[in-house]
């Protein structure tokens, strides 16, 4: 017998970790029509690259989804036609489900509601062939709760959330578990238990600020300050507004940050404190102004392209929350669409506002200067 | 020896990889999957070797025989009785005291 003479059929590794990062932001900077006869030059059948890729379009998923689904979309195309050997064991089936997943998130955020359901679906055929596939089911089960959020199907929402929160810590995933609870809240608000819907933000900050989950514990905190403003508790509202503000700017989260910094502009000028109203409502101009300067496309924190305006870039108009220049209500952005226009500085609206403080204030000077500031954030929206 | 060493190799680099994925954090999933990968190795590894041939060992034939997956869960299932055993209350340092 020679048989030792035949190499087994090992797959030797030709990227390290950090090597595949950089592959990956090196794949994302080239043309996706370059890609394909580029290949093999830029490993983009090397499993280091695509799960540093996975990982880099899912932390762009609320910045950019109309790249991020692009970018997804392709890389699932190139991994699954032809039937390439790519990575070892279930790896394939991995990147497959994985990507289908952050393709269905993406449309999900666009509002593109009937691809983000079929994206989720291929995924799952998927996800059932992988190691762990327990958690990456329930993963997907998580979306298709958001997007029954989205849809107002909040009976749904109430009855399924709590038990997925439940699963979710039984699968040891704590924050995923928190972000179902995003949902109970979020439902409770938009069927008008505002009173539930602040224990259950109570409830979820104080258990992000135990994860120390930087993201939840703001988001949180947000939501808290617009429910207790809507029900008229200022004090509580503006708390709260303290607390969210300074990780919404670690965050670099100008969307929500814009829309705090106005409702705190709101609540500050209710309580008679005009000069920090005019603060707070310059700041969330200036946020503004930033985020229409950004590009919307990769690595663009802002991402106007993709959340502005009320077209999905096919010409067709978007859901009811875009319509009102807000992002929907899910816990990856789960901040609850206000039904006013009150909590974002659409223009007509930032210069009625800075009028009636400037006026209120007796500063013609500063009124002139903030109807002047607000026509260029106008003819940049 | 050559041949563990590349299997070995496969698993590792598997492994560095799954754990990166997300809900793979917990220490208990990581420990599964390493079994149930190690024994999908193991009979990859010898199904390639063979090729089609009869097995003649009857030790790999019956472990052959077997699922992968039933196999990681019964080996996990050992080390956890082996854990227990370890961490049981010693009776002599009872007495000490």
């Amino acid at each position: 017998m020679t048989g030792e003479l035949v190499q087994f059929p090992s797959r030797p590794r030709r990227l390290s970790h950090e090597e595949g990062r950089a592959a990956a932001a090196c794949v994302l900077a080239t043309p996706i029509s370059e890609r394909e006869e580029r290949a093999s030059e830029l490993y983009l059948d090397e499993p280091e690259l695509l799960i540093s890729l996975c990982e880099l379009l899912t932390k762009q998923l609320e910045t950019s989804p109309a790249t991020v689904c692009e970018e997804a979309g392709f890389f699932y195309r190139f991994v699954s036609i032809p039937k390439r050997p790519i990575g070892l064991f279930d790896e394939r089936e991995y990147f497959l489900g994985e990507l289908a997943l952050i393709a269905g998130t993406a449309c999900r955020v666009l509002f593109r509601r009937e691809e983000a359901r079929r994206w989720f679906d291929v995924a799952e055929t998927h996800v059932v062939l992988v190691a762990n596939g327990t958690a990456h089911v329930a993963r997907l089960a998580y979306q298709k709760l958001a997007l029954a959020a989205e849809e107002r199907r909040f009976e749904e929402v109430l009855k399924l959330a709590p038990v997925w929160s439940e699963n979710f810590l039984q699968l040891g995933m704590p924050e995923d578990a928190l972000k179902c609870r995003f949902l109970v809240g979020i439902a409770l608000w938009e069927m008008g238990q505002l009173r539930e819907s602040v224990e259950a933000f109570r409830g979820i900050c104080g258990d992000a600020e135990k994860l120390q989950n930087v993201r939840l514990i703001a988001q949180a905190a947000n939501n808290l300050a617009q429910l207790y403003a809507i029900l008229g508790e200022a004090d509580e509202a503006l708390t709260c507004s303290r607390k969210a503000l300074p990780l919404l700017k670690h965050l670099s989260s100008r969307v929500h940050l814009v829309k705090l910094q106005w409702g705190l502009g709101d609540l500050l000028r209710g309580q008679g404190n005009v000069a920090g109203a005019v603060e707070a409502y310059r700041a969330a101009l200036k946020e503004a102004r930033g985020r229409s300067g950004s590009s919307g496309g990769v690595g663009d924190p802002g991402g106007v392209a993709d959340h502005r305006g009320g077209e999905d870039g096919s010409g067709r108009l978007r859901g009811p929350f875009t319509a009102a220049g807000v992002t929907p209500p899910s816990p990856d952005r789960p901040e609850r669409p206000p039904k006013s226009s009150r909590l974002f500085p659409r223009p007509e609206v930032a210069r009625a506002a800075l009028n009636v403080v400037h006026v209120s204030a007796g500063c013609t000077e500063k009124r002139e200067n903030a109807v002047s500031q607000n026509s260029q954030v106008s003819s940049r929206c | 020896m050559e041949h563990a060493r590349a299997v070995e190799e496969d698993i590792g680099l598997w492994f560095s990889r799954f754990a990166l994925r997300p809900g793979s954090g917990r220490a208990g999933v990581l420990r599964t999957q390493l079994f149930s990968a190690t024994c999908e190795a193991g009979r990859r590894y010898w199904q390639w070797r063979l090729g089609g041939a009869p097995v003649v060992d009857h030790q790999i034939r019956r472990v052959l025989a077997r699922e992968p997956e039933e196999m990681a869960k019964e080996l996990e299932e050992k080390l956890r009785q082996r854990e227990k055993w370890e961490k049981r209350p010693k009776p002599g340092k009872e007495n000490d005291s």
